[in-house]
């Protein structure tokens, strides 16, 4: 464990943008923050979490594949150098759960690219946020999976935990102090702190009953007032659905665009056929996905606790209460 | 250069164009012409594809007031063109590149006059480059 | 809104729900104070029901698909909502006999996301009243109106329902007032395209706001980037040659496109409810779209849209 008595953010991302990074850090924008190219990270005392997720840097909403025209151009893959500052546990984790899909079996390329040239300096949660409940998933809010450096902010200076092999590169761009054990009992403090300050949580329990109530009629209540309108899924860290479409006619582009379980034209088949066309149908199917067929098919739960589909939600359907809902 | 979108409908101002070719009259070759059987027709949603798409200047050209061949067509066209003007101006687009016209089959020289004045007032606002998708 | 008209609205819920199939009111979530839309059917239901500041969200479009089922459904609709149903039964999507509307006089909603701000824990706060000029927490913590009211309270021109079959609370006068949206038309042209091109980037096009709309009710929306109304019998040609107006591609020209032409649709037909904004998880200030065109369709039409029997965008406006 290392320490500094600076400012860490501000002093890090200038370095790293001498080093020829790219720097996304959150920037305040109305009353809510959102990850912005910066070239000097400034991270408030009330900040909690972006409303857009670390996935659109490695993931973005609109990628380009292909040009089309007379000929075929295929697009180069993006392989910048790009450091993230400020990033949650929850998302990180949220990463390590994305990279179970598209780096194993097939290898997605674009994916890859960036996801190997992107540095992520991870940010301790002193408080949880009014929506979390990563601590009943059996993540922690100084939690370090996933990331390369986790800094936690301490009354007088900032701790930085060197996790990777990257972390300890990056981290040689400052001097850092060796921490003292003073330092460590603070931070051991503060971690204890924060694992009590949760205000929701869900009960993991639950679902192992899931295979039994797939034809319950609990769904339809559940869904009465979805729009199906995605926000759930576009804001959530761990979903991964896209879309490719074709722009253009005798000249054009092919792109990647994220798509949404949640849309009724999900499943709709050329043949007019839609198996889920109701929207009981695709919530429910949205549950099952996370808690139960990604268990199945990776072995963990594709829910790191965020919180922001509850918090954005327009009609105020709460994951935590479905799943807390759920009975034989 | 400027590029010109013309909805022309069929009955009135689509003819007033063809008029204007057959009698050789010359206007302004940047104005490209859509015909649609009314003016009532036109959709806000293709007017606002066609400045994505590149477009400096669009027209909605329509039969004059009480001569529609669907008898009230062209009213609606007004109405829509009022409502997209002025939320054009709101959100600062240039609402000048919209315009509507009224010409009868028999006003080819009128059709041809407003074209190549519409020209000359788009040269001198420039390129459109807020709506537009077309990099140069 | 506060605890007696809550009551008041019990008291008539329980005479009103053996009447009908099914009664849509709002109802407190488990685990934090925001209030969300339910569905009760029987008198024992009824006391689980809340009306307070923080009743915002909008039945009209729960109803319209409650009807599809049940024959007959009974609402509480606070002065957006019923023009938002009475937009509906004008359209044809309601019948007016199979609603019987519980109207509520409004006086203006919580901004769910100012008010969290101004809280410790979520968890404690039991009951969120309306009183005078205050919010009023757990009957003694006090916040001012004014710091955390939805902005688009502040220019409700009918806070009284404009149709209802019963109303609770006193009928209130709203207001018609534009002063915001002329002095922003003030504004030179070039800041007015730099203010919105900086909010329409941060656009996801999540279609939360068109979702939410209870008057966006379109199968086959244009935005849509495939027909959802297709049917086996549906050659392939007509398959492939759908008016691919817009993709899923966001820059700014496309979500420009998607915004406008949802706002023009709602000419004339918007209930004001603010659904919209609500919604959209990126605070774009979609209300002020939106009375734009209001401002042009009362200034330059002379279209009251709560006393008109013709939808604006049908009735023929003979001009010169």
């Amino acid at each position: 464990m290392k320490a500094y008595s600076g400012d860490f953010f501000k002093d890090l991302s200038r370095k790293l943008v001498e080093a020829g990074y790219r720097v996304f850090a959150p920037v305040k924008v109305k009353d809510f923050y959102l990850f912005k190219e910066v070239k000097s990270a400034q991270i408030p005392d009330d900040y909690v979490n972006t409303v857009k997720s670390v996935k659109e840097i490695v993931f973005p909403q609109n990628e380009v594949l292909i040009k089309y025209g007379d000929w075929i151009e295929e697009v180069p893959i993006d392989e910048e150098k790009k450091a993230v500052i400020g990033v949650r546990p929850c998302d990180a984790k949220a990463l390590k759960l994305l990279d179970k899909v598209f780096l194993e079996d097939v290898v997605d390329p674009y994916y890859e690219a960036r996801r190997k040239n992107t540095v992520l300096i991870g940010y301790a949660c002193n408080k949880a946020g009014n929506y979390c409940f990563c601590k009943s998933l059996g993540l922690s809010p100084f939690g370090t999976e996933g990331l390369d450096l986790l800094v936690i902010k301490t009354d007088k200076k900032y701790l930085v935990d060197e996790v990777s092999d990257k972390g300890k590169e990056i981290a040689k761009l400052l001097d850092l102090e060796d921490a003292t054990d003073e330092d460590l009992k603070v931070k051991e403090e503060l971690e204890k702190k924060a694992l009590e300050s949760f205000r929701i949580s869900i009960n993991v329990e639950n679902v192992k009953i899931m295979p039994e109530v797939f034809e319950s009629d609990y769904w339809k209540e559940v869904a009465l007032n979805c729009i199906s309108c995605g926000v759930c899924t576009y804001l959530c860290p761990t979903c991964y659905c896209f879309d490719m479409l074709d722009e253009g006619e005798r000249r054009g582009y092919r792109y990647r665009c994220w798509d949404s379980c949640m849309f009724p034209l999900y499943t709709l088949e050329t043949s007019s056929h839609n198996p889920r066309s109701e929207k009981w149908q695709r919530l429910r199917n949205r549950f099952y996905d996370k808690f139960h067929y990604m268990v199945k098919r990776k072995g963990e739960i594709f829910c790191v606790g965020c919180g922001r589909c509850i918090e954005f939600c327009p009609v105020g359907i709460d994951i935590t209460e479905v799943i807390n809902g759920l009975s034989r | 250069m400027v590029k010109i979108v013309v909805f022309a409908c069929n009955w009135c101002s689509y003819a007033a164009s063809d008029l204007a070719g057959v009698s050789r009259m010359q206007y302004s070759p940047d104005v490209r012409i859509i015909r649609v059987m009314c003016s009532g027709m036109v959709n806000p949603a293709w007017v606002l594809y066609a400045f994505k798409k590149g477009a400096d200047g669009v027209v909605i050209a329509g039969c004059h007031p009480g001569d529609c061949h669907y008898m009230v067509g062209n009213y609606y066209a007004q109405k829509r063109y009022i409502l997209m003007r002025e939320l054009l101006k709101f959100i600062g687009f240039e609402e000048e590149r919209l315009k509507l016209l009224w010409a009868s089959a028999a006003e080819g020289k009128l059709f041809a006059d407003e074209m190549t004045k519409f020209a000359e007032e788009l040269e001198k606002l420039g390129k459109q480059n807020k709506l537009s998708e077309v990099k140069e | 809104m506060n605890r007696e008209m809550e009551e008041k609205l019990k008291d008539v819920c329980k005479r009103v729900v053996k009447e009908v199939d099914a009664l849509i009111a709002y109802k407190r979530k488990k685990t934090e104070p925001r209030e969300v839309l339910t569905v009760i059917r029987s008198e024992d239901e009824v006391d689980s029901i809340s009306l307070s500041p923080l009743s915002v969200n909008n039945p009209a479009k729960l109803l319209m698909e409650l009807l599809k089922t049940e024959k007959k459904v009974a609402v509480v609709a606070k002065g957006c909502d019923a023009k938002a149903i009475r937009q509906l039964i004008i359209e044809g999507k309601i019948d007016r006999d199979r609603v019987y509307i519980i109207g509520v006089s409004c006086p203006g909603v919580v901004d769910y996301r100012k008010f969290i701000k101004k809280i410790d824990d979520l968890s404690d706060v039991e009951r969120v009243e309306l009183i005078d000029d205050k919010i009023v927490v757990n009957g003694k913590d006090e916040i001012p109106f004014s710091e955390v009211i939805f902005e688009n309270c502040l220019y409700c021109s009918n806070p009284t329902p404009v149709i209802y079959d019963e109303l609770i609370g006193e009928p209130r006068e709203g207001r018609v007032d534009f002063s915001d949206i002329d002095e922003f038309e003030r504004m030179d042209r070039e800041k007015r395209w730099e203010y919105w091109a900086k909010e329409f980037e941060r656009c996801i096009r999540c279609h939360a706001c068109r979702n939410s709309c209870p008057l966006c009710y379109c199968t086959e929306c244009i935005v849509d980037p495939t027909n959802l109304a297709i049917s086996p019998m549906t050659p392939a040609e007509e398959k492939a040659t759908y008016p691919k107006i817009l993709g899923k591609t966001i820059s700014i020209s496309d979500n420009v496109l998607y915004h406008l032409v949802r706002v023009l649709h709602h000419a004339g037909r918007c209930a004001g409810c603010g659904e919209c904004e609500r919604a959209c998880p990126m605070g774009i200030p979609l209300r002020k779209l939106e009375r734009k065109l209001e401002k042009v369709v009362i200034e330059e039409f002379g279209y009251d849209v709560t006393k008109e029997e013709i939808p604006f965008l049908s009735r023929l406006e003979v001009m010169r």
